[in-house]
């Protein structure tokens, strides 16, 4: 279960961290040296560059995204010999079913936002590049693309929100199944 | 009573608490036994709960209010997931940076967000077959 777990969450950071242009080995090594730290006291930037050998620079970059995924946070505390301002870091083990619960209703909340916005506008797209205008827009474009000048084309495809639709009622059950786990413990 | 500092007492009382097991300790016996009156006790109840070491539940004993203290665990370092995301790695959305800052008329706006706009594309591709523009 833990180990499986413990994939599952590396692959969520693997994912982010490339997003934003960060290795996402070094990520995922970060990751595994935070969740194998077992004595809670946390790890500073320091001992985790002695431990996988990458740059400081970059460790406290990929710490800042788990800060701000909620996922790490930190404590200050002093080096055990020179006294100078250290910051511990450690994994929020305890609160991160709740972070990673509240991600997925934010998910649910932007795929519904889509799914409206879909149904209550009608859409217009280049047939050479693919770009795609609300009606408002085209209209105001002469129904010209505005790049290429090429005529737009009704986008009539109903697959989008077919796709979202579905999407949606299977993140509503799962969030349900989410909640009902949380609940028992 | 013997002076104490405030850490032994309250080692006493939790090792007295955990040894109560699954029925608990009813706050006014711990009391009794550590030699405590109300106000002290009360309050050294109050710290440990804080610390999230027992857990207290009302209960009317003899027509009284008083509470039965339990043992918590402390909190587990092993990462467990009750939430399931497996299947939500494969939307973008989730595993945006920008997730939190995206919402209606903001700079990052799920309705026109072009990686869920092509992600939605290809997936209807893969769900409903190749028969539409794209």
């Amino acid at each position: 279960m833990s180990q499986a777990d413990s994939e599952l969450l590396e692959r969520f950071v693997r994912a982010v961290a490339s997003m934003v242009r960060l290795d996402s080995d070094h990520a995922a090594t970060i990751l595994r040296k935070l969740l194998s730290e077992k004595n809670g006291k946390g790890l500073s930037d320091e001992e985790l560059e002695e431990l996988t050998n990458i740059r400081q620079g970059e460790i406290r970059r990929i710490l800042r995204l788990l800060y701000e995924l909620r996922l790490a946070s930190y404590r200050r505390g002093k080096h055990p010999e020179t006294g100078a301002t250290r910051y511990y870091w450690k994994l929020n083990l305890h609160t991160i079913n709740n972070v990673l619960l509240s991600r997925k209703k934010s998910v649910l909340r932007n795929l519904e936002l889509k799914l409206e916005y879909e149904e209550n506008n009608q859409f217009y797209y280049c047939p050479l590049d693919g770009s795609r205008y609300t009606f408002d827009e085209a209209y105001e474009y002469d129904f010209q693309c505005p790049k290429c000048g090429s005529i737009l084309e009704e986008d009539d495809r109903s697959e989008i929100k077919e796709v979202l639709r579905l999407v949606i009622s299977r993140l509503r059950e799962s969030i349900a199944r989410d909640e009902e786990r949380l609940a028992r413990q | 009573m013997p002076k104490v500092s405030m850490e032994e007492l309250e080692k006493t009382a939790l090792e007295m608490i955990r040894n109560s097991g699954s029925t608990g300790i009813l706050q006014s016996d711990l009391w009794r036994r550590l030699g405590l009156d109300s106000r002290e006790g009360s309050r050294l109840v109050l710290r440990l709960a804080k610390k999230g070491l027992i857990r207290r539940e009302q209960v009317v004993v003899n027509g009284r209010r008083t509470y039965r203290l339990r043992y918590t665990r402390p909190p587990s370092l092993e990462l467990k997931l009750k939430v399931d995301i497996e299947d939500v790695l494969d939307i973008p959305c989730f595993t945006c940076p920008f997730l939190g800052q995206c919402g209606p008329g903001n700079f990052n706006d799920p309705r026109t967000c072009p990686i869920l706009q092509a992600w939605l594309e290809r997936k209807a591709r893969e769900l409903l077959g190749d028969d539409g523009k794209a």
